[in-house]
């Protein structure tokens, strides 16, 4: 079947009463109406990860999800920001966007979803994922730190890149708080620092990869190795990798005994 | 004083940059990977002149800085002393920004410079500011400057036009008519404009904004739907100008700030306009209503960074053509 077939099914019979998709140049769109599912398609140009829509959208709605998109629903379900039951996911194979997380993919068939379209694609050559922050690791700290501080020293604090993020949801952000202001509001080196790391480190075994606060960034920031750091670092303490299994609790919601602890001293 | 039109031969170009450099800080764009920046003039600096996409930053930060001191106190018992910042009066010379960007700036002018009190940082840097953009070798897709009826040369001293072997130089200011005193006439007056005619006819996309757009139109909540409330098409916009004032440690600052987040202007009594979709609204309204009303010309140039940066691919252009629709029954706040 086709996106718009099951689209104009879902809300006919009443299932859902909005679909989040993606139209014929790419771009996300919403329809409500059973003649306008015609309009959703899936194609190379479909970058946006929809599910960041979830959270903000307060009625039954189905969802069009690449695979990789998949595990940003499953953390929102994981962290009850979402119920399973509220979201119709439509799930849709994916050969690869013109995109640099796509070299290192680890899904093309959609699992976890209410149906799938396309073809099941066979399992491909795939780079290591961590590969390029195994390379960064062996800077010394001094160049690493000059390395950020240079990255980040263009970043105009726009938060394009927290507002995409699916799993940044919180209703008031620390940097949005001023009384009493945490993170200074304007952009300096220094304060953009602390924006980043703790935009970071809030995401630690919940970011996904999904690699779109990277692609909205206007000033292109690096922000996914930062993120990979975090996400290798979770991985080899913790062995979890966020957005695979919804019955396992992320490492920050749960303890077990041998967790890594050093750090309390 | 009478402004003739000049030549400048490519070869002659970096002596004619250097020669400026004496009384001027001169600011060229620089590229950075893909993105390009104004930059000072300094050994090892490339400026690139046919950049295809639009600056990384518009124009308008180099008179109203993201970041900007306006003065430092100290606090003694009782008594708060005030340490005045020194302004910043450097001349400078901007050469080889985009046409719509030089506009973009007699578009914040009106309510920074027309309206009291004046805000005298940002006159500063106008008066000392010289402008040489240059015509664009050739629009992006998204650019509609032609759709919002100014003149290529609004807010340029100097309209720099490539031409094959030299650069066409129209003088529109006396002070753009110092620099190049000493150039040779251009004397074919119809070569400039032959070239704005071929840049202009290859803009594809054309709006008209006749019917004024209306605050209470119905559909607004789902044409601002996909709306993220980031600060991308409004801190990237040449013309979108709000800031907000903080002290921190012995400084008061004012920063940019933007209508798109949920927390603008709370720090003044509370946010307004509590939903997305209204604050969307808010920026549409001001660039294409209220700014039209007080100002009688509207607050967009076109540039067309707002579509092309925004991350669920908003697009203004058709945003005005939908949203000129009132409502039956009007009256409706929100
Ligand atoms: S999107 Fe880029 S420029 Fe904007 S706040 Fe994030 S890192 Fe900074
Ligand atoms: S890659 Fe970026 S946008 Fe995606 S989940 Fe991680 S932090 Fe959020
Ligand atoms: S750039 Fe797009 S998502 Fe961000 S505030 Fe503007 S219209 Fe909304
Ligand atoms: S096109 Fe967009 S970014 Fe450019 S001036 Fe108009 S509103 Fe601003
Ligand atoms: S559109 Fe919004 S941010 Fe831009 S100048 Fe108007 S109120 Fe300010």
């Amino acid at each position: 079947m086709e996106i718009s077939e099951i689209a104009s099914e879902l809300l006919e019979k009443g299932e859902v009463s909005l679909i989040i998709g993606y139209d014929k140049k790419g771009y996300p769109c919403f329809i409500k109406d059973k003649e306008e599912t015609k309009r959703l398609v899936f194609n190379e140009g479909c970058f946006n990860n929809l599910s960041v829509y979830l959270t903000r959208i307060k009625e039954k709605c189905a969802i069009v999800a690449k695979p990789c998109d998949v595990k940003s629903i499953i953390g929102l379900i994981q962290e009850n920001q979402i119920k399973r039951e509220d979201v119709v996911i439509i799930g849709v194979t994916c050969p690869g966007l013109n995109l640099k997380k796509c070299l290192s993919c680890d899904c093309q068939n959609p699992s976890f979803c209410d149906y799938t379209i396309g073809e099941k694609i066979g399992e491909k050559e795939k780079m290591d994922k961590f590969a390029e922050i195994i390379e960064f690791e062996k800077k010394n700290p001094r160049e690493r730190w000059n390395y950020f501080k240079n990255e980040f020293s263009r970043c105009i604090r726009c938060y394009a890149c927290r507002q995409v993020c699916p799993l940044c949801y919180c209703e008031t952000c620390i940097v949005d708080v001023s009384i009493p202001q945490w993170i200074s509001k304007a952009n300096s080196s220094s304060s953009n620092f602390i924006f980043h790391i703790t935009r970071a480190l809030h995401l630690a075994g919940r970011c996904v990869g999904c690699g779109e606060c990277e692609r909205v960034c206007p000033m292109n920031i690096p922000l996914s190795l930062l993120n990979l750091k975090i996400e290798k670092d979770v991985f080899e303490l913790f062995d979890y990798t966020p957005g695979k299994d919804v019955d396992l609790k992320p490492p920050f919601q749960t303890f077990k005994k041998g967790d890594y602890n050093e750090f309390i001293g | 004083m009478n402004l003739s039109d000049k030549l400048l031969n490519k070869e002659k170009l970096n002596d004619f940059i250097k020669a400026l450099k004496k009384d001027f800080s001169v600011l060229l764009p620089v590229k950075d990977g893909n993105l390009i920046f104004f930059k000072g003039l300094k050994d090892g600096i490339k400026p690139c002149f046919d950049y295809s996409i639009a600056s990384s930053h518009p124009l308008k930060s180099i008179f109203l800085p993201q970041r900007e001191e306006l003065f430092r106190f100290k606090i003694k018992k009782n008594e708060i002393e005030i340490l005045e910042s020194s302004m910043n009066d450097e001349k400078r010379i901007i050469i080889g920004c985009r046409p719509c960007e030089a506009k973009g700036l007699t578009i914040i002018d009106k309510p920074f410079l027309e309206w009291q009190p004046r805000d005298e940082a940002y006159l500063k840097r106008r008066e000392n500011t010289i402008i040489i953009s240059i015509l664009c070798p050739e629009p992006e897709d998204t650019c509609f400057c032609t759709s919002l009826g100014y003149n290529l040369e609004d807010g340029s001293d100097i309209l720099m036009i490539e031409l094959s072997g030299c650069y066409y130089l129209e003088v529109l200011t006396e002070r753009g008519e110092n620099l190049v005193k000493d150039l040779p006439l251009a004397e074919d007056k119809k070569i400039k404009e032959k070239e704005k005619e071929i840049l202009t006819s290859k803009i594809k996309r054309h709006i008209s904004i006749n019917s004024p757009i209306a605050f209470d139109n119905p559909l607004w909540k789902e044409i601002s739907q996909k709306c993220l409330g980031c600060g991308i098409c409004t801190y990237l916009c040449p013309t979108c100008y709000c800031f907000d004032i903080a002290d921190e440690k012995n400084s008061r600052f004012r920063c940019w700030d933007s209508c798109s987040f949920s927390y603008f202007t709370k720090m003044a009594a509370h946010q307004p306009r509590p939903e997305q979709f209204q604050r969307y609204r808010n920026r549409i309204m001001h660039k294409f209503s209220y700014f039209k009303e007080r100002f009688n010309e509207f607050a967009c140039v076109g540039c067309g960074r707002c579509i092309r940066h925004c991350p669920v691919s908003m697009d203004i252009m058709e945003v005005i053509e939908k949203s000129g629709v009132r409502s039956q029954e009007s009256g409706v706040k929100g």
